[in-house]
């Protein structure tokens, strides 16, 4: 076994180009903002900008070791959130499932940076639940009429193209009623809402209201939808091995070392000191399960349980670690960057909102556990031994 | 990166596989477990012939010489099947800390008994004040002319009853930190002034009490010098933490198994209970926390193997989780069982002992964490 991942010479040479160009490069508005990507419409702007910039120079079209170097580049400054924008996941299912103009029309736009995409939610490995799609297609001539509501994650105020999976043939079986979408975002018909919630920006809800797409719209075959989404999760490209230790875990231990209470350093506080090395244990524990589904699918494994499994745990030990933070830090844990006595411009703050909202819009941790059933059969009975 | 296991490994866990699906059904564990002594001689003898004891032992000293890793994957499997015996506590904790502090005299003679089972040995650390850090050795050995005369007593000691050599942790002298004035000693267990007393009670692996009364000790069987041998001690501890906590993945897996398995069997309300939220949760507990107990373990074991500076945190680690993954996977597999899981027959308390044994054994979670925090200079 080894478990250390070691960088090639191209990758070293690759880390030093991005950190120059980054340091001179990077916007001071997106620099501020650090790990906590809560960005009014100008600061969006901008980060669409930025990332137009980063896709003239090829950066959002790397290859898997090239890009995770840049992800590590992007983590220094806090702004690995930049790249999660699903655009791997969609390159991925084009890649896969796209025609040769989908590919000539889509795969450049999406690596120079000019197309923000939006999908359906879908968690990777969980099974198909017709009755939770909310868009039904029908078919009006040459056209697809798309109607109805549903839920899209994905970054900003307005995407160009919404990634969707809706129900094409609702008396088919599952497998073969659904089919993915890529629909242009002008459309008439379409009107999104992002709701306030915790973390602002990152969820919406999209209505269709008779809205006409193209056939050439349609993304793999008519039926497969939920299939073309899911191989696009569970593709190598779109499962990285993780970046560098959890700066949150770090930035809390380091918060505990130079922070004293009635004279004593809050990391020499027994009890304390057990909450923190949990902490740190936790994302010990996070980072391994990556790095194992990131190894099952470099090496064509077959991926069963594992993604939700890891998924589950982050929801679980995101809420776990924001307890810990408040039982460390306090009232200072839940101060924002606009108060100035917020400690790590307000990080922690954020933490607490993120931990409510993890991994999917609904915030519920089930649609995991019955994937990670689905993936051990739970369930299904067998004949007793 | 690469986190498949290497051909000898691959060989390694199918030998014992294969051997211990054949020597060790439940059936078996349980009627070992409950005989007096909780030792299968014939069992041992088979595990010496298979080279077990010799594993971490280098070739010079009549061993194989393995890697820590290798030893691990044996560990997973003799978990996985809850065999319980001194493997770990001679072949890995005792042999270590000859190796780590013995001369070469000393290496020679009792390395070579171990690895070739001539010699059971077993190390003594924890005393009725129990803790696994040095400022819990008080036990004392005052020096005698040519010998230490050892008094006290050492409690939890593993397999003592059947242990040929025990190796003493005790006190020489009082030093300025708790690490110094700690030294080890050879032990024979039939010396006079020693006695040993199983303990009993809901255990997995034998524990023992071990009385020192007056004992006397030549210093020749003193390993590495007066008073320094803490370091040799607590390196030999890391290695086999980090073993035992393999050992523990092994069996919070089989405890995920037979709950897993379980819930595809028994029918309820005319359906598998699998079919049952509450019931799938408590099998996904079981296999995220064997889960993490494994990776843990394994990338503890490669930190020793490879000899990187963070491995004393990375070991702290495996155990940390070790410590309570094992016994959660079994106290979630209990809640899947119901009734059926305390069933001593059916064989889930096999491991439920076990992973309360081994959650303090080497060090609880508490213990681990709080070694980390110094570790990490909190």
């Amino acid at each position: 076994m080894d478990f250390e991942y070691r960088y090639s010479d191209e990758q070293e040479q690759f880390r030093q180009e991005v950190s120059a160009w980054l340091n001179a490069n990077l916007p001071e508005g997106l620099a501020a903002a650090g790990g906590t990507p809560r960005l009014d419409s100008l600061g969006w702007e901008q980060c669409q900008s930025f990332r137009r910039r980063l896709g003239e120079k090829g950066w959002l079209a790397l290859s898997t070791d090239l890009a995770l170097v840049f992800l590590e580049e992007l983590g220094k400054k806090r702004l690995g959130w930049l790249l999660d924008d699903g655009s791997s996941a969609i390159q991925a299912a084009i890649h896969r499932w796209g025609t040769e103009d989908q590919k000539n029309s889509y795969l450049p736009l999406l690596a120079d940076g000019g197309a923000n995409v939006w999908r359906f939610f879908a968690e990777p490995g969980v099974r198909l639940d017709i009755g939770n799609l909310g868009i039904r297609a029908s078919r009006e001539g040459d056209y697809i009429i798309l109607d109805g509501k549903d839920s899209f994650a994905g970054q900003g105020l307005w995407p160009d193209y919404l990634w969707t999976i809706v129900v094409i043939n609702p008396d088919f079986p599952p497998h073969r009623a659904t089919a993915a979408f890529l629909v242009p975002s002008g459309l008439k018909g379409i009107t999104i809402q992002t709701p306030r919630t915790l973390v602002p920006g990152q969820t919406h809800q999209v209505t269709f209201d008779h809205v006409v797409v193209f056939p050439d719209a349609l993304l793999g075959e008519e039926g497969n939808g939920w299939n073309v989404m899911q191989s696009a999760l569970q593709a190598p490209q779109t499962i990285q091995y993780p970046v560098a230790e959890d700066a949150e875990v770090g930035d809390l231990l380091q918060y505990a070392k130079d922070t004293a209470r009635d004279g004593v350093s809050l990391g020499k506080d027994l009890v304390l000191q057990q909450l923190l090395v949990e902490a740190h244990i936790n994302s010990r524990i996070t980072r391994l399960f990556k790095m194992r589904n990131a190894w099952l699918a470099s090496t064509g494994q077959t991926i069963t349980y594992e993604l939700a499994q890891t998924a589950l745990w982050e929801k679980q030990m995101s809420m776990r670690l924001s307890r810990i933070v408040r039982d460390v830090m306090g009232m200072y844990a839940l101060l924002d960057p606009q108060d100035p006595r917020a400690a790590a411009k307000g990080e922690f703050e954020f933490q607490q909102r993120v931990s409510l909202a993890t991994q999917n819009p609904s915030a519920v941790a089930e649609p995991y556990a019955v994937a990670i059933a689905d993936a051990l059969g739970l369930g299904k009975g067998k004949e007793s031994g | 990166m690469d986190l498949s296991l290497s051909p000898t490994q691959v060989q390694l866990k199918s030998s014992a596989t294969e051997f211990l699906t054949a020597e060790l059904p439940k059936e078996r564990v349980r009627e070992i477990d409950e005989s007096p002594t909780g030792f299968d001689a014939d069992l041992w003898r088979k595990m010496v012939d298979l080279g077990w004891t010799g594993m971490a032992i280098p070739e010079a000293y009549g061993g194989v010489g393995l890697t820590n890793t290798d030893f691990g994957v044996v560990a997973e499997t003799l978990g996985y099947y809850a065999s319980g015996s001194p493997l770990l506590d001679s072949a890995v904790l005792s042999a270590n800390a000859i190796l780590e502090a013995g001369s070469e005299a000393q290496k020679k003679e009792f390395l070579t008994a171990i690895a070739n089972g001539q010699q059971i040995f077993t190390t003594a650390i924890t005393e009725p004040e129990y803790g696994w850090g040095p400022s819990f050795i008080k036990m004392g050995a005052a020096h005698s002319g040519r010998h230490y005369v050892l008094n006290g007593t050492k409690l939890f000691i593993p397999w003592a009853h059947v242990a040929d050599q025990i190796i003493v942790a005790a006190r020489t002298s009082e030093g300025a930190t708790p690490e110094e004035g700690i030294s080890l000693f050879v032990v024979d267990k039939n010396a006079k002034g020693v006695s040993t007393r199983l303990m009993q009670g809901f255990i997995g692996d034998k524990v023992c009490e071990v009385n020192f009364n007056n004992v006397e000790v030549p210093a020749s069987h003193m390993l590495g010098t007066a008073g320094h041998a803490w370091p040799a001690l607590e390196r030999s501890m890391d290695k086999a933490t980090a073993i035992l906590s393999t050992y523990m993945a092994g069996g919070a897996w089989k405890a995920y198994e037979m709950c897993r398995d379980y819930s595809q069997v028994r029918i309820a309300f005319g359906m598998p209970i699998g079919t049952f939220q509450y019931v799938q949760g408590n099998v996904i507990i079981a296999l995220t926390e064997s889960d993490a107990c494994k990776w843990t373990a394994y990338e503890a074991l490669w930190m020793l193997d490879t000899d990187r500076k963070e491995t004393q945190i990375g070991v702290s680690t495996a155990k940390a989780v070790a410590s309570d993954s094992f016994w959660k996977a079994c106290d979630a597999s209990h809640d899947v069982h119901g009734g059926i899981g305390i069933d001593i027959t059916f064989g889930l308390t096999h491991y439920t002992k076990r992973a309360r044994t081994f959650q303090h054994y080497l060090g609880d979670a508490r213990y681990h964490r709080a070694r980390m925090a110094r570790l990490m200079e909190l």
